[in-house]
């Protein structure tokens, strides 16, 4: 039997069902929560405490929450391209758990830095640092090996974990809001300023237009290191450029909403499942994507037990680890029909 | 096109390709020929730019090939791997989308590759694979092409078909194929180099390069000559295994 035929779907209606999504998930998160708002009682913006309620409290959360949703699929998108593996994202490399240790610094020591500047810059720097480590063992002895890359990743975040842990043993004290810290490492996105808030939109162009400029040679890098250097591109640098921008990607995401994972697993492995490998094509959706899922995510985290939160990076392990099992399960049984 | 002067590349102690001299013109199909290990395909990688050489030059267009800027030099050359595999699940559409310009219907159709569009990479046949990679690597028609045994894993039929291309492609442009089918290089190659031992025995025409003694030296092994319409065949000789004198001999002829 000839194998069938692969029909792409066309990007721009692809593009407008997500954005359709990501307005239907917002609309919903405005108006659930401790308490139900209906969309009548909020949007109207006449000084009523509903109205209030909606739009001084939740609609920053709800922009915090995209902006970290986006950042990290946007990770995990670049971060499976430079290693070719769809198993790749911030979490399972250590870089989201480098990002950690730096975050836990700025917030352990907030009398010697002010955190709003410590904070994404140290994030940053372990985000970049643990990238860095696992990609160099990734490579050891010259041969690019895809399970020992992983395999470092588990190990590089199991140690930074621990780091991390007993930095918040050793320096967490009464000056120090030990229940924030632990609530922040299990995942919870903190609400922005409206300042803060303009700055995402800022924050997350930039990173669509340097994901954008990746796209070709992650393509490139997908057909093998000497196809791409025949292609014009100095494979080596535009790795490391690659992993910068991932790695802030990465940092600004553990920045807001503390150490959430499989959302930069599962929101680029499903779009490129719907929309094709190639990743021109992924960023867009990806943003959208990963954006609509962690309002979501995070919609329930605040209504499931309200007025108590559960910490959205749990939901997402509980409720990401299960579907990416179907995931693989259902490619297994794509490719052998 | 391409020209290499006492080329030598060694790797992990070993010289690989030794003191070789090359020269590619601007139009005509050049078959790299030799036994196994003879550094065919990393005379070609060298050629590529993706093996760099320990001692002597390689100038594409009077161009040192390290002065090149990438972007220019990827746009000179074609290069189509011995070994190719894509990480993503592409189809033979999004693969053209990732060559350096789009390819012209007339380079699908040439390519018989305008039906297979949709169909995934992976689902490919072995002539079908080889011909939407030449279709890839022709894409922004590079005036030079390298090809690793483009003919590997295909029949007899589709071996020819894929060497016909080239023929074509050889009158205007120049192509240099790495080729283990002695029988492919005389029916099709206006130029043989021959190599041993990262060594060049010979490089001429066909006729002259690929004779029963070159061949002997080159191989390690006695080989006869057919000749037929179009080359020649060349089959092991009764107790061809026997000892050769001179295999890999340090001899050097230019056929001409």
């Amino acid at each position: 039997m000839r194998p069938a035929p692969v029909v792409r779907r066309p990007l721009a209606p692809a593009l407008l069902v997500l954005a359709a999504l990501v307005a239907a998930v917002a609309l919903l998160a405005m108006s659930a929560g401790a308490r139900w708002v209906s969309p009548l009682q909020w949007l109207p913006m006449d000084g009523s405490i509903d109205a209030a309620l909606a739009w001084t409290w939740r609609a920053p959360r709800i922009a915090a929450a995209f902006f970290v949703g986006a950042c990290l699929a946007t990770s995990g998108l670049i971060f499976q391209g430079v290693f070719r593996n769809p198993l790749a994202e911030p979490y399972l490399l250590g870089s989201a758990a480098g990002a950690g240790v730096g975050a836990a610094l700025a917030l352990l020591l907030p009398d010697r830095v002010p955190p709003a500047l410590s904070l994404p810059l140290l994030a940053f720097a372990g985000a970049w640092a643990a990238s860095l480590v696992v990609l160099a063992i990734g490579r050891l002895g010259g041969a690019w090996s895809s399970a020992r890359l992983l395999l470092a990743g588990v190990a590089i975040a199991a140690i930074l974990s621990a780091l991390r842990s007993l930095l918040v043993m050793l320096f967490g004290d009464e000056s120090t809001n030990l229940r924030a810290i632990v609530s922040w490492q299990l995942g919870g996105i903190q609400t922005p300023s409206t300042a803060e808030a303009a700055g995402f939109a800022a924050i997350l162009l930039v990173l669509m237009l340097a994901a954008h400029r990746l796209a070709f040679g992650l393509d490139a890098l997908g057909l093998g290191d000497e196809v791409a250097r025949t292609m014009g591109i100095d494979t080596s640098r535009f790795v490391a450029a690659a992993i910068v921008v991932a790695a802030m990607a990465t940092a600004f995401a553990v920045a807001w909403g503390g150490l959430i994972g499989f959302v930069g697993l599962i929101v680029p492995h499903v779009m490129r499942w719907w929309l094709g490998p190639l990743h021109g094509r992924l960023v867009g959706a990806c943003v959208l994507g990963g954006g609509a899922l962690l309002v979501l995510a995070d919609t329930v985290a605040r209504t499931a037990i309200a007025p108590g939160e559960i910490p959205v990076g749990l939901l997402t392990a509980l409720v990401g680890g299960p579907f990416f099992i179907a995931l693989l399960l259902l490619r297994r049984a794509a490719a052998a029909t | 096109m391409l020209s290499m002067r006492r080329a030598t590349v060694r790797a992990a102690g070993r010289t690989l390709v030794d003191a070789l001299d090359l020269d590619v013109p601007e139009r005509g199909l050049v078959g790299l020929v030799g036994p196994n290990g003879a550094g065919k395909s990393t005379v070609l990688r060298a050629a590529a730019g993706l093996q760099p050489l320990c001692a002597g030059d390689a100038t594409l267009a009077g161009r040192p090939l390290a002065r090149w800027p990438r972007a220019e030099r990827a746009r000179r050359l074609g290069y189509l791997p011995q070994s190719f595999d894509s990480h993503w699940d592409l189809t033979v559409a999004e693969l053209l989308a990732l060559a350096l310009a789009p390819p012209s219907a007339e380079l699908l159709a040439r390519c018989e590759i305008d039906a297979l569009l949709a169909r995934r990479f992976a689902t490919l046949s072995g002539g079908e694979r080889a011909r939407a990679l030449l279709a890839r690597t022709l894409a922004h028609d590079p005036p030079l092409l390298l090809a690793d045994e483009p003919a590997a894993h295909l029949d007899i039929p589709h071996q020819h078909r894929l060497m016909a291309l080239l023929a074509e492609r050889a009158r205007l442009r120049a192509v240099v194929v790495v080729l283990h089918d002695l029988h492919l290089a005389a029916a099709w190659c206006d130029r043989v180099a021959l190599l041993a031992g990262g060594r060049l025995l010979a490089d001429g025409p066909p006729s002259l390069v690929l004779t029963e003694d070159l061949l002997a030296r080159a191989y390690g092994h006695r080989v006869q000559r057919v000749d037929a319409r179009p080359g020649a065949f060349f089959t092991s000789a009764a107790g061809g295994h026997e000892p050769v004198d001179d295999a890999h001999g340090p001899g050097r002829s230019r056929a001409a």
